[in-house]
């Protein structure tokens, strides 16, 4: 199955070992990633003033851009990895939908662009989930895994707000579901939806380290392996939190995987892998 | 710095958002479901509490500012109040009065942090 990709920022700068494993493990699924030939950064965040657009304006010329690309793809589905990336294009792509009026406001500005509402915006986690399947990943995966306990760390964006999540946003269990195919164990994370702290890591970087901390406390008891994220910027605090709370954390690191490395380190691609990666896992 | 605004604080949120804040019947689920709550100055229900009594100590709350838009309260509010939306509309008052609550030549060690952070701060904390 072809889908357009939309990569964003981090993905071809600090996070490149995302985009690296998540083209691999997506061809290695039988997924081919066409990434738009042209993009431009979402925004990260988006407005939620009911009273402007403005903020909306680079998603919208992106949704274009896919628009434009339609007849490459096998679908209508533009796939996102960055989770952040994920909700900015899936909330403005769902305003624009059910508010006409605003649709109409953007593509008078950006005229003679137009956009026509046509895109669904989907997280690469979906489509494994609901184009792919489970058990694919099952079949795929060479490495034994079932002495590896490793603990899902969701973060806010994907599971909220309700109109965006890709799944409960109370409850999600699509990470647990994706560790479980490999035969590693899901440990449970009570605290695996909680906000990391996000870009208060740029004005109060205590607040950040306080964060990750109280991330982590549950989970310290079970002996885990690694720590499985979905987000560049959970991913920075994350790591950034470990090192800064090394003396509360009692000298233990616990490394941070992106939800495509491990899948790579299941399925044998350690190629793919980056050396501080495949040695900090071990495995 | 105060920030003098003519429409009432309900009101001018209500204009932003869209939501209307006397939903609100003070229960605390969001102050209890934040997750930076127990580092703030005042908690998100009062600060809530502030737009409902029109007090513009609303807008000079460290609350608002540390407030990343995680959704939690506004997915656990048994009366349906976007809490976060609240939040994003008191920031938006100040923030289009054109004061900023970044400068980013004042963030230390600017070049350990990823691009990802910075964007997403600077269209929050900026106009």
């Amino acid at each position: 199955m072809k889908y357009l990709y939309f990569p964003g920022c981090s993905l071809k700068n600090y996070a490149k070992r995302y985009e690296e494993t998540a083209v691999a493990v997506a061809k290695a699924l039988g997924i081919e990633l066409i990434e738009l030939k042209r993009w431009n950064c979402c925004g990260a965040v988006s407005g939620l003033a009911e009273d402007s657009v403005f903020h909306h304006i680079a998603a919208v010329r992106d949704l274009v851009r896919a628009q434009e690309q339609l007849d490459e793809a096998d679908s209508n589905k533009l796939v996102t990895v960055c989770s952040m990336c994920y909700r900015v294009l899936a909330s403005v792509n769902n305003r624009l939908k059910h508010n006409p009026e605003d649709l109409d406001t953007i593509n008078e500005f950006m005229s003679p662009e137009e956009y026509n509402g046509g895109i669904e915006v989907v997280h690469l986690l979906q489509i494994i989930k609901d184009d792919i399947g489970f058990d694919r990943i099952a079949e795929l995966t060479k490495k034994d895994l079932s002495n590896i306990k490793v603990a899902p760390y969701y973060g806010c964006v994907l599971v909220r707000p309700k109109e965006t999540a890709i799944d409960d946003p109370n409850e999600p269990t699509i990470l647990e579901e994706l560790i479980k195919s490999t035969g590693a164990t899901a440990v449970e994370n009570p605290l695996r939806t909680e906000c990391c702290g996000s870009y208060n890591v740029v004005t109060n970087r205590e607040l950040v380290k306080h964060r990750i901390l109280n991330l982590l406390k549950p989970i310290m008891r079970e002996n885990i392996d690694f720590l499985i994220s979905v987000c560049p910027l959970c991913t920075f605090n994350l790591e950034f939190g470990i090192k800064a709370n090394k003396k509360e954390l009692h000298g233990r690191e616990i490394p941070v995987l992106y939800f495509t490395e491990f899948l790579a380190l299941a399925f044998g691609l350690d190629d793919k892998l980056e050396k501080e990666v495949l040695q900090a896992v071990n495995i | 710095m105060t920030v003098k605004i003519t429409l009432s604080l309900p009101k001018k949120v209500f204009e932003i958002s869209g939501e209307n804040v006397y939903l609100c019947y003070q229960c605390g689920k969001c102050s209890a479901g934040c997750p930076i709550a127990d580092k703030m100055d005042y908690l998100p229900n009062q600060v809530i509490h502030f737009v409902q009594m029109n007090n513009e100590k609303a807008l000079s709350t460290k609350m608002i500012w540390a407030c990343a838009e995680c959704f939690n309260c506004t997915v656990i509010c048994p009366r349906g109040l976007d809490v976060t939306k609240v939040m994003e509309a008191l920031r938006i008052i100040v923030l289009r009065k054109g004061i900023y609550k970044l400068d980013l030549n004042k963030v230390e060690k600017i070049e350990e942090l990823p691009q990802i952070a910075l964007i997403a701060a600077s269209r929050k904390l900026t106009g």
